[in-house]
């Protein structure tokens, strides 16, 4: 019964990533077929290219081999990302599970029909053991399709391929359900998870560059899914990697159940006690802005946010002496999209960094969106309405909050970027990276003004993964248009690319008018929706 | 009671008020007066609409048809001046993770502006709530103290409470009682919805009764009491027929046995009085029955969705 309320509960998201998940595995089928065909070398001349510019990536995505062939490229470009993407969601879905008010609140239920401690944790575990077999079944079947696309049908392969990835997940899972079982809050718990997940991706991929704590690589679910390359020419299934990844989630999941078993229903394992004779806490209460409140309550996240951006372009700023080496010996430089701008190659490179606070940015501004759906959900919409403010001005408060979150989170990136280049004496363009800054917050703008009105309208789930749908195709839009020579406009119908290269070059002035336009219509349009809608969930 | 000047608009009125959820859900063509100065009940049992009508007057949700006002205000086109003169507590208390009571308190002052803080102190030591707890970790009842705090915080010249005794002790409920005695003597008016009659009978001045989305029944308490049953026992030496006490006025649910009477009263009981004195009686023992028990057997009575 519990197994198949836990599917119910994710039966859209699973959806969701096996149509996101399959359609990724086939664009970049398409995409990667269509330009070996165009492509002067054809296969060898494409992998040469490609592993120079795999080099500037390393941090995002590794390892890259045989990307002469689609095996080695869709394991580099795809199969990478979808382990990071679903070993995020494993962590978050792991700390939540059995905690935050609504799953507890469930289980207060639950365990008051005599049904024990351990059934409900085997219960909810299997329900999302067989979800995540749902969605690495269809991303694998996609992926299957996809190396058919490319003249080779591999079915085994893609579904091995896939199940390392999702083995990754799992111990992910375990890692998160862990987490949950000793962090303060549900909230937290995801939060820290996925960060340590992210960061366990980013260190495996580069740990050749980090001495002794190149090591921890050990502790790394991405390592040990990595071995089995089995679309790689020359790569087969590393059985031992398998078997590690899952004797991970195992035993995160025993650790789990251990601590599920001995903790208090809504609270943490090892909860500090107040000190018996205490003496109460002085404690003042003071009237609070909306704004204040919810900059100063959300701050860990936003630090954690920032510094996740900052760590990203500080890394691969330090990592462009090499990169720039590799790309200029290859004459890969040559095919950049900014070459015919006149810039340098290392200012090409940094301009590639610096874009990666986008994707940060997108993820911050999605997280936001469900905060605030949340905020109708959770009750707080229809109490915050009975006081005497409008729907304007909390949707206009509620972007307020979002957008110094977005100016801080692009402010951090400038300055990791411009840290990491100092310390390896990369020559940095000071204009340009101010630039980022106010159209990185013009971008994220869009993306909350086109969450608001997405959330006004349809005040459930659905408009958060809708948004998080429509960002990532505008992603895939960017990745294909120049890959299917389709007209220069298109590019600013995606998000990303009417965001453009602002370290080298103001956005065209199409793209950043649409962006504005976005960002607008959420304060505009949301409003007028919301508030022919109800205020109460 | 407090009487509203003739000029004066009503606290509270509504005019053919109708959200229809389909399927016989929501509120139908609700014609109501609250006048300024009355502690208004509104009571019905789960489902009946007590909360759809208050999301109404809040503007939470939007009529079908009809329209209310709070003193002359249209809810929904001057919603922003209605809920300047507004305090509300809500059915269920919203979540707030990670974050003390009294940030909760300090946020919702903040949005409404020029609260009192030490109004807030003052509210939270009555009502014997700690601001600094963790609101996750408060009970149902000190949520609801939450709410109360919030809803009483700036003197609203009107309060509108879905529920407020919901979770609280009998101590705080009747400081609760104190606080809204206290309001009302400072010029304020009070709706409220309960499902709980007793209470609502101690601080009501005026009750309305819904059902499955209409108004089954309004009016002063005095003006229920007439409602009123009186339960009579008696013993008596003499001889009394069960159909000569059937006839008189007001006296139903006869029954004879013994030398042992039991019958109900509506109204003057000398008829019966006097019917007893002739048949020599011995013992009298009289129970009036209470408000909710004239309320179960008026909804008992009252024709049901699937009879209209």
């Amino acid at each position: 019964m519990l197994i198949a309320d836990t599917l119910r509960a994710r039966r859209l998201a699973a959806v969701v990533w096996i149509v996101v998940g399959a359609a990724f595995m086939l664009v970049i089928g398409y995409g990667y077929v269509e330009e070996v065909e165009t492509y002067p070398g054809g296969a060898p001349g494409i992998g040469a290219a490609l592993e120079a510019a795999a080099q500037a990536m390393r941090l995002l995505r590794w390892p890259a081999e045989r990307l002469d062939t689609f095996g080695g490229y869709i394991t580099y470009h795809n199969l990478t990302v979808v382990a990071l993407a679903l070993g995020i969601w494993g962590a978050s879905q792991g700390a939540s599970l059995l905690r935050g008010p609504k799953a507890e609140g469930q289980l207060e239920y639950v365990l008051s029909t005599g049904y024990g401690r351990r059934r409900v944790f085997a219960s909810r575990v299997a329900g999302f053991v067989i979800i995540l077999l749902f969605v690495t079944t269809g991303i694998g079947m996609g992926l299957a399709v996809a190396t058919a696309v490319a003249g080779a049908l591999d079915l085994s392969g893609s579904m091995i391929a896939m199940a390392s990835a999702g083995l990754a997940a799992l111990a992910c899972f375990g890692l998160g359900l862990v987490t949950g079982q000793l962090a303060g809050s549900a909230r937290f718990a995801a939060g820290v998870t996925s960060a340590a997940v992210t960061g366990m991706y980013l260190l495996t991929n580069v740990w050749e560059e980090l001495g002794w704590v190149g090591s921890l690589r050990y502790l790394s679910p991405f390592y040990y899914s990595n071995q089995s390359r089995v679309l790689v020419p020359g790569q087969s299934l590393d059985l031992t990697a398998m078997i590690v990844l899952f004797g991970m989630a195992v035993g995160a999941v025993g650790i789990a159940v251990w601590a599920f078993q001995r903790r208090d229903l809504r609270a943490p394992l090892g909860r500090l006690r107040a000190r018996a004779g205490a003496a109460p806490r002085p404690y003042r209460v003071a009237s609070r802005s909306y704004w204040w409140s919810e900059s100063s309550h959300h701050r860990v996240g936003l630090v954690a946010w920032s510094l996740g951006a900052a760590l990203i372009t500080g890394l691969m700023a330090w990592l462009e002496p090499v990169v720039v080496e590799v790309w200029e010996e290859s004459g890969f430089s040559e095919f950049l999209s900014a070459a015919d701008s006149g810039a340098s190659v290392a200012d090409q490179y940094l301009s590639f960094a610096s874009q990666l606070v986008a994707a940060v940015v997108a993820a911050y501004t999605i997280s936001q969106t469900a905060g605030w759906l949340a905020e109708m959900r959770d009750g707080r919409v229809e109490l915050f309405l009975s006081h005497p403010i409008s729907w304007e001005i909390l949707i206009l408060l509620r972007l307020a909050v979002a957008s110094a979150g977005v100016l801080a989170i692009s402010t951090a990136a400038a300055v990791g970027l411009s840290l990491g280049a100092a310390a390896v004496d990369a020559p940095l363009n000071l204009i340009g990276l101010l630039r980022t800054i106010p159209i990185t917050l013009v971008l994220g703008l869009a993306i909350l003004g086109l969450g608001a009105m997405l959330v006004a309208w349809m005040p459930t789930s659905t408009s958060v993964i809708l948004l998080s749908a429509v960002t990532f195709a505008s992603y895939l839009l960017a990745f294909v248009i120049p890959l299917f020579d389709l007209p220069d406009w298109t590019m600013n119908v995606s998000l990303f690319g009417a965001y453009g290269q602002p370290y080298l070059e103001l956005p065209d002035a199409g793209g950043l008018l649409l962006l504005t336009l976005l960002a607008l219509a959420g304060g505009v349009v949301a409003p007028w929706v919301a508030e022919r809608h109800p205020k109460v969930a | 009671m407090k009487e509203g000047s003739v000029s004066s608009p009503p606290a509270v009125r509504c005019s053919a008020l109708t959200k229809d959820y389909g399927s016989g859900r929501g509120v139908f063509d609700l014609d109501l007066t609250v006048e300024v100065g009355e502690v208004f009940g509104f009571i019905g049992p789960n489902g009946a609409g007590k909360t759809t009508t208050i999301r109404l007057l809040m503007d939470l949700i939007r009529p079908d048809r009809g329209a209310a006002t709070v003193f002359g205000l249209d809810c929904r086109e001057d919603s922003l001046a209605v809920k300047r003169l507004v305090g509300y507590l809500p059915g269920e208390m919203a979540s707030f993770p990670g974050v003390t009571a009294g940030y909760v308190v300090g946020l919702l002052a903040g949005l409404r502006g020029s609260v009192d803080m030490a109004r807030v102190s003052a509210l939270a030591e009555t009502l014997d709530l700690d601001l600094s707890s963790r609101y996750e970790d408060l009970s149902h009842g000190n949520r609801q103290k939450v709410g109360l705090i919030q809803a009483f915080m700036h003197h609203p010249k009107l309060l509108i409470l879905d529920e407020p005794t919901l979770g609280l002790d009998p101590l705080m409920q009747r400081r609760f009682r104190q606080l809204v005695t206290e309001s009302v003597e400072a010029g304020a008016t009070v709706f409220l919805s309960s499902h709980v009659l007793s209470e609502v009978e101690q601080i009501c001045n005026r009750i309305a009764l819904i059902r499955n989305g209409r108004l089954v029944r309004v009016g002063t308490l005095d003006e229920l009491r007439e409602l009123r049953l009186h339960q009579v026992s008696a013993i008596f030496e003499g001889s009394l027929q069960a159909t000569d006490v059937e006839s008189l006025p007001g006296v139903s649910d006869v029954r004879v046995e013994d030398h042992r009477l039991t019958c109900s009263v509506r109204g003057p009981v000398s008829p019966l009085l006097q019917a007893l004195v002739d048949a020599r009686v011995v013992e009298v023992d009289s129970r009036e029955l209470t408000l909710e028990e004239i309320f179960i057997s008026e909804y008992e009575t009252a024709p049901t969705r699937a009879d209209r």
